[in-house]
């Protein structure tokens, strides 16, 4: 057998069955079992070249994201991808560092995650198909290219919002930032309309963020809180904007 | 240094972080950059010396960032902090992956001098981590390293492949709980 083929091997996965009675109990004997496995004879110096993406494992992770269902788990797949992520890291620690223990300080990490995956007030973190619906949505997004100039023009794929530049306000706060920053802000965001810009993709930001970019960057609506337009100023770092002139641009002369 | 060398250090790392280290090539990265592979070379003599410069920067960037949060908290109280700033790092919108994470898993071979820095890179960050545990007179501050390195490394490889995931939120409450499993000991 293979050492890279280990992880997902018949072996393991009816090691792991026969472990325990209970989701949680065969999720964690993993760590006991590679424990067991790195000591056999032979073993010590071969086991290389895991820490490759945990897709060349799909039999283990399928196996573990199940117990993590069985379990309760918010978000199964994240779960089963973490701990099979920290077998392989901690088994490679401890080959190289026999010391430092590292499959039992893994399965101790790994018991925790367990516990806030299953805590039930934890599971406002987050959506549960979340996890597997934002890749899917990235996919099918790609990138995004807008153009403030061509709203008018190519209004049925944008979103309703974005048709009609909206005329800008400033929002009330208890907050108030240095007047010269917000005019900057407006300046900044007024003079993007005279230009060709590609915006960046919404859904890689963090929700925390995303409020924050569509109000103010997309809507045009400038924030008078200081802390927000940090952040507006960050997000606008990523916006590319080109203000040649198209007759200009397209000039050969 | 040169500001050529530092556009050039700057270009590919932004490069290497959205398109990935090996299908990032040099006549892109010079392109982006403005300038000639006669003068990248000048600089980095291969495309494995630039790897290692960026690697190199990435991680003091990171852990300069890092320092200079938690200078504000006390000694003893700086290890139950570190994943509120791991957090805010991850969080932000240009966060695109950990150096060493991303190119351990490029270079997986262990004798491959990038895999060798980025081990020692991982190895360093768990030795810090391990510094705050012993700030904060847990007894066993290796053993709580190894622990709450592997969870920020399984949480930012979540995170690196699926901005707002969630994964640094879980990972910081079992964090809390590893932490306050360790002082009582």
């Amino acid at each position: 057998m293979s050492d890279t083929h280990i992880l997902d091997s018949e072996w393991l996965l009816n090691m792991l069955q026969k472990a325990s009675s209970n989701p949680q109990g065969r999720m964690l004997a993993l760590f006991d079992i590679l424990h067991d496995w790195s000591r056999a004879p032979s073993i010590n110096s071969s086991f290389s070249n895991l820490a490759v993406s945990q897709t060349v494992h799909p039999r283990l992770r399928e196996y573990m994201i199940k117990q993590g269902h069985e379990l309760g788990a918010h978000l199964p797949q994240m779960l089963a991808d973490q701990v099979c992520l920290m077998a392989v890291t901690a088994m490679q620690q401890e080959l190289q560092y026999p010391e430092s223990a590292g499959l039992l300080h893994a399965k101790l990490a790994a018991k925790a995650l367990i516990a806030v995956q299953t805590k039930k007030e934890y599971q406002r973190y987050i959506k549960p198909k979340h996890y597997v619906a934002s890749l899917a949505a990235t996919l099918m997004l790609g990138a995004v290219y807008l153009s403030y100039s061509s709203f008018s023009n190519s209004n049925k794929a944008v979103p309703a919002a974005l048709i009609d530049p909206p005329t800008l306000q400033v929002k009330q706060e208890n907050v108030i930032a240095d007047p010269a920053d917000t005019a900057a802000l407006f300046a900044e965001i007024e003079r993007m309309r005279h230009g060709s810009c590609q915006l960046i993709e919404a859904i890689q930001l963090p929700d925390a963020y995303k409020q924050v970019y569509f109000d103010n960057i997309v809507s045009g609506q400038i924030s008078t809180n200081p802390e927000e337009q940090k952040t507006v100023r960050e997000l606008l770092k990523m916006v590319r904007c080109n203000y040649t002139p198209m007759l200009m641009a397209n000039s050969t002369g | 240094m040169s500001v050529l060398r530092e556009k050039i250090l700057e270009t590919a790392t932004d490069l290497f972080k959205t398109r990935g280290i090996n299908s990032t090539g040099v006549d892109l990265i010079v392109d982006v950059a403005g300038t000639t592979k006669m003068t990248l070379y000048k600089y980095f003599h291969t495309k494995e010396a630039l790897i290692m410069a960026v690697l190199q920067k990435s991680q003091q960037d990171f852990q300069a960032w890092l320092d200079s949060k938690l200078d504000s908290k006390k000694s003893s109280d700086k290890i139950k902090h570190l994943f509120d700033f791991i957090e805010e790092w991850i969080n932000s919108p240009t966060f695109n992956g950990i150096g060493f994470i991303k190119a351990s898993a490029e270079f997986p071979e262990e004798n491959n001098p990038i895999h060798q820095l980025s081990s020692e890179q991982s190895n360093e960050f768990r030795k810090f981590i391990s510094q705050l545990a012993r700030e904060a007179n847990i007894k066993d501050a290796n053993g709580l390293a190894l622990q709450l390195s592997l969870l920020f490394e399984g949480a930012a490889q979540a995170e690196q492949m699926q901005r707002g995931c969630g994964a640094i939120k879980y990972a910081k409450e079992a964090a809390k709980i590893l932490i306050n499993g360790a002082a009582k000991q």
